[in-house]
Parts: C-alpha cells; structure tokens; sequence
C-alpha cells in the first residue's frame, strides 16, 4: 500500500488521507475521547510534517508515526493537567442508581481501562487492540521487552482485580 | 487466552468504532501542514514545553499602541489567497486600566500608507514581532504580530502563525478573510486578540470585530459584535462588550458567556449598573476571573473597581481597588494600580504604584478577592508590569526586573538584562514554573521553566 501511496503523490497527504481514520481509532482507545483522539492525531501528524523524510525512510511507515503517536500519548499525559476542557458530551453524574449493573463486560471494561496508567494502557491496547509484539511494542513505549510483559501483566492484574472490586462493591466503586 | 483477555479484545474492537471519523480531521491536517509556511528559528534553542496559558488578561495597551502605530498593510503570509491578515495572543498579564499611560511601549513598526495585500512567496517571515500570543496544551500555540510584507517592500505586515511542537517552528496560517487588520488605525475589522480554546476552536477579535474557527484557523467567521477582552477556560468563553461611542473608553461594558465555540452569547449582569470606563482588563486563571475597571481618569486610584468571579464568570462581586486600601495601608501613602494578574494557583496580584515617587507595594489575594494581602513597599523602576507564577512567586519588569519568591516581601533582581518593561509586549505565566515575556519589542520570547529564576531566549528569523 505504502508503495502505491508512494507513486506520483505527495506522500503527506496521501498518507493523512488514507490513515488518519485508523490513527483515530487508536488515539481514540488510549484517550477515552474523541476531542482527545483528534488533538492527538493532529499533533502528532503536524509534528512529523517537518521530518516527514524519516517517515518515508521507515520499513513500515504506519508503525513509525503510530509509535510518534503513542509516545506523544505518554507524555502529553505526564505534563500537568491541561487548564481547558473541553467536553463533546456532558459527563455523566452518579446519582445513585444502578446503571453499573446494566453494563455489560465491554462497557465495564473500557471504563476501567482508563483507570489504568497511560503506559499500561498504551501496552494493553497496542497488545489487544493492534496485536503487536513485545519487541514492537518496546518499540513504541521505549522500553525493553521484559517491561513490555510487566506492564501487560500488570494492566490485566489491575483490570482484574477492579472487576472483580466493581462486581462486589457499591457502583461508586467502580468508577473510583 | 483468559476471559479478562476476550473480554478485553472484544471491549476495545467495540470502542474503536466509536472513534471519530477521520476524514475531516485530515483535511485539516492537511490544510495546516499544506497552506503554512515554515518559521524556523534563529536561535539553535529548543522550547521544552508550553503549556496551556493559565493567565487570562486583557488587551495590553502596548499591544494597541504597537497595531495602531502599525500601517494599513495586510500580510498574506504562506500559500494563501491574498487577503487582510489579522494576529493573535496568549494570556498576558496587563497592565491595570488605571495605568494605561504608563503601559510599556512597545517599538512598533512604523506606519505606511495604503493597504497591500500581499500574495504568497512560499518564504518564511522575518522581522516577525509577537504582539500577543496562546497555547493550548504543551504544543500548540499561537502568535499575533508583525513581519515584514512578502512583497519586499520592507513595511510591516500583520502576520498570525502557529506552533505544533512546543514553539521549536513556528509557521505562517491563514487569517479571517475580510479581517484587515489595521496596522495604523484600529478600522472596523480591527483584530489586536487571539485565544483558542482548543486546537480546532480560535477566536481573533478586537474592539470592533470579532472572529471565530472551528477548523484551526482554516476559515473564519465574523460573529456580530466585538471583543474588549475575551478568555476562555473551563468550556466557556467570558467576553467583555461595549459600545465605543460618546465616551472616551468603554461604555456600557457588559460581559457575555459562551459556551466554547458557539456564537449564542448569554449576557451576565455587573454589580453596579451601566459601567462607563477607561479601560477593562480581564484576568482568568481556574474559575477565577477578574474584570478591573477604570472608570474615571486613567491614573486615578479612586476610579478602580474589581469584579471578582469564582463561577466562571456566571456571578461577580464588586470590590474595592485593594492599592488604595491594603497597598496604602502598607507603604503609608497613597497607591494607584499599575498592572494585574493572575496566578496559576488562582491568586489574583497587582502592582500598585506610588504617587509622586513613592515606594509600590504589591497585593495578592488568595480568596477570589475577598481580601488582600500586601507585600513590602519597594521601589519598582519605570513602567512595571507584574507576572505572577503563584501567589508566592511574583516578577516584576520594569527597567530593574524583580523576582520574589516569598508573596512580594524580598525580591531578587533578575540577571536578564533583555526582561525590561520598555520593549515588553507580553508577560504571562501559564503555570506554577512556566512563563513566557515577549520583550525586544516582540523580536524575543523568553521563557522560564524555573518560576522565573532563570530565562532562555528564542528570537525570530531577521531579528
């Protein structure tokens, strides 16, 4: 694909064209947010733009800007809290009913993962979601691959455990 | 594979549909990457980061005088169709409505005659002079000012650009079409403000003109009215309007509410009725807001009045000018207001200048204004303008610059012989270690990630 991209057009924009949608998905896994999703993105495509060479030269174009993305996710977020938030849906209130139990395991699950820490769950969407490798996944996070195991094993221990905490506990708990 | 694996695949292959479709996004990437022009810097130095501007302030009256010094020339800088260029801004701290004739000056570039619209060269700017800038997130910031036209003729050009990496590059972007921007008279489209709310939600305004994207600046459109100051946090945009005719400043000043990038205002009513006054600075930091009003002679300590907000904006309470009560009571002799901020913390602190070569005296408070407390008289140089990190760490720049870390009871000179009031344009701290002066007339943006301790200079291309 990379090779047809390549052929007669400005690679940029082909290339933004053809991606930015999977791009979404990914970004859209790690932040939670669709606001967050496309302020990632676009950040992280703007700020290859200048460099766009090294991701030409990449034997696998995609992963190269998906790993500027993920490590722009790690740490955009390790930065203090941004000041303005801005929302595309009213967060919700708890109001004491029983809407916990009316999620199933998929809604509970998403809900807990962005519990987790942004390099767990940045190893866990890329493992589960993109089912990279552990050396690949290294890659991205910039760590070797026995902390690619660890925070994996760690993020499904965490998970694990506040399902089962979120099963057995008042429904504040599971948003705790 | 174990249940809490399955159910995890499952989990995230469903959420991913949910993600936004990306097709506009990447015609706005596109746009933005495409139809700008690289701004490299001079100066081999990188910005570490900058983050969001957490110090809302009003116009600073240099900026105006540096617009309004500026001649009738727009400046079409990048890949774009020729057409009158307004800038844009951060969240500075400003000078106090009650000290507007001792706002420092700012170098301006010096009128020229006629208006040019300048088409694209495909070069970079130079000579560009930030009058006012804004970021959002540690990334993506903005910056209003000047640079030479494109044409060659060596006049100056209103010119807005951007930054995706942390102010290392910046580029030239597309500004409201139909704006002017009047570089010699502040005309009707005239544009001396720039916020953005998000990457894609901007607004460029000014007295007379107001103009908003929902694209990153891709188009523009002019909302009915005009903007004395405009900050916007929190999902909301606090707006003060006012009527230019039959006063000297703003009359009738009112403030209006918006959520982030909807043109439906909700006017919120001040204390006190009708406002006519000399000028209004708003400051935001949290759900802290303060409007400062002059309403009577510039200069005169009785004419100030604070309108303090804790809500964002939905509700205000009038208050005192604390120089003439906590700032006199601290020097013995009376106080006016010179310059106001607001610190990442919330705080709000001002400068409070002596009359007739007395010691200033600064002011913080911690409660939303509800009281005040003041520091150790000192004397401050000339034109002194004040930044505040915190309500512990406060800089003034004058022509003797000052830090103190202890609410303004010991202060330190600072070495930079570059931060002096007379070439500042811009003074802002976008939290608790980060700040950012625009001084050599807007030529040099430094920036502290030390709470101002120590500065490192960025100057643009030609400077």
């Amino acid at each position: 694909v990379w090779e047809l991209l390549m052929d007669g057009d400005p690679s940029f924009t082909v290339f933004v064209r053809v991606y930015t949608s999977a791009l979404l998905r990914t970004a859209y896994l790690l932040t939670g947010t669709a606001v967050g999703a496309e302020d990632l993105v676009q950040d992280t495509l703007v700020r290859l733009y200048p460099k766009w060479d090294n991701v030409e030269a990449a034997d696998v174009p995609i992963a190269y800007v998906r790993r500027s993305l993920v490590n722009a996710f790690v740490n955009q977020t390790r930065r203090p809290a941004s000041r303005d938030l801005v929302f595309d849906v009213l967060p919700e209130r708890a109001d004491g009913r029983d809407v916990v139990t009316q999620l199933d395991d998929r809604d509970q699950i998403w809900t807990l993962l962005r519990t987790l820490p942004e390099r767990q769950r940045a190893a866990v969407v890329l493992r589960f979601f993109h089912d990279l490798p552990d050396e690949e996944i290294g890659a991205a996070l910039g760590c070797r691959v026995g902390t690619v195991r660890s925070l994996i094993s760690r993020g499904l221990a965490a998970l694990r455990g506040r399902a089962t905490d979120a099963d057995s506990g008042p429904a504040a708990r599971r948003y705790a | 594979m174990s249940d809490i694996e399955t159910a995890l695949r499952a989990s995230l292959a469903e959420h991913a549909r949910h993600a936004p479709a990306g097709a506009t996004l990447a015609e706005q990437i596109i746009a933005e990457t495409q139809h700008t022009t690289p701004v490299e810097p001079r100066r081999g130095r990188q910005w570490r980061t900058w983050t969001l501007p957490l110090i809302a302030a009003g116009s600073v009256v240099a900026v105006v005088a540096a617009l309004a010094g500026l001649g009738a020339v727009h400046h079409g800088a990048g890949p774009q169709p020729a057409a009158p260029a307004p800038s844009a801004t951060p969240a500075p701290s400003a000078p106090s409505a009650a000290s507007a004739a001792s706002a420092p000056s700012t170098g301006a570039p010096q009128p020229s005659s006629g208006s040019t619209a300048i088409t694209s060269t495909g070069l970079g700017l130079t000579h560009f002079q930030v009058i006012d800038m804004t970021f959002v997130g540690a990334q993506n910031g903005w910056a209003l000012g000047t640079a030479d036209c494109l044409d060659g003729s060596g006049k100056p050009c209103a010119a807005m650009v951007r930054t995706t990496d942390g102010g290392a590059t910046w580029r030239s972007m597309r500004q409201p079409a139909g704006a002017g921007v009047p570089l010699l008279t502040c005309t009707d489209a005239c544009i001396r403000s720039i916020r953005f709310a998000t990457t894609t939600i901007g607004y460029a305004f000014g007295d007379s003109a107001l103009f908003m994207t929902n694209d990153g600046g891709a188009t523009w459109t002019r909302q009915p009215g005009g903007a004395d100051a405009l900050e916007t946090l929190n999902g909301n945009v606090i707006r003060l309007v006012s009527d230019h005719s039959g006063c000297p400043g703003p009359c009738n000043l009112q403030v209006k509410l918006a959520p982030v990038g909807s043109s439906t205002w909700t006017a919120v009513t001040l204390p006190g009725g009708v406002i006519d006054t000399g000028l209004a600075t708003l400051t935001r930091s949290g759900s802290a807001a303060t409007i400062e009003t002059s309403a009577g002679q510039a200069g005169s300590m009785h004419s100030v009045w604070l309108y303090t907000s804790a809500d964002d904006g939905k509700s205000w309470t009038k208050r005192p000018d604390p120089c003439t009560t906590a700032g006199a009571a601290a020097v013995g002799a009376p106080q006016a207001s010179q310059s106001i901020t607001s610190g990442a913390d919330g705080s709000i602190s001002l400068l409070c200048g002596g009359v007739n070569g007395a010691k200033g005296v600064t002011v913080t408070s911690t409660d939303a204004g509800a009281t005040f407390r003041a520091g150790t008289p000192f004397q401050f140089g000339c034109c002194a303008v004040i930044g505040a990190a915190s309500a512990s760490v406060l800089v003034v720049i004058s022509d003797q610059s000052e830090r103190s870390a202890d609410g303004g009871h010991t202060w330190r000179p600072i070495g930079d012989t570059a931060l002096r009031a007379g070439n500042l344009t811009f003074i802002g701290f976008e939290s608790t270690q980060v700040g950012r002066v625009a001084t050599d007339a807007g030529r040099t943006i430094l920036t502290t990630h030390d709470a101002g301790r120590t500065w490192s200079a960025f100057t643009f291309p030609g400077s």
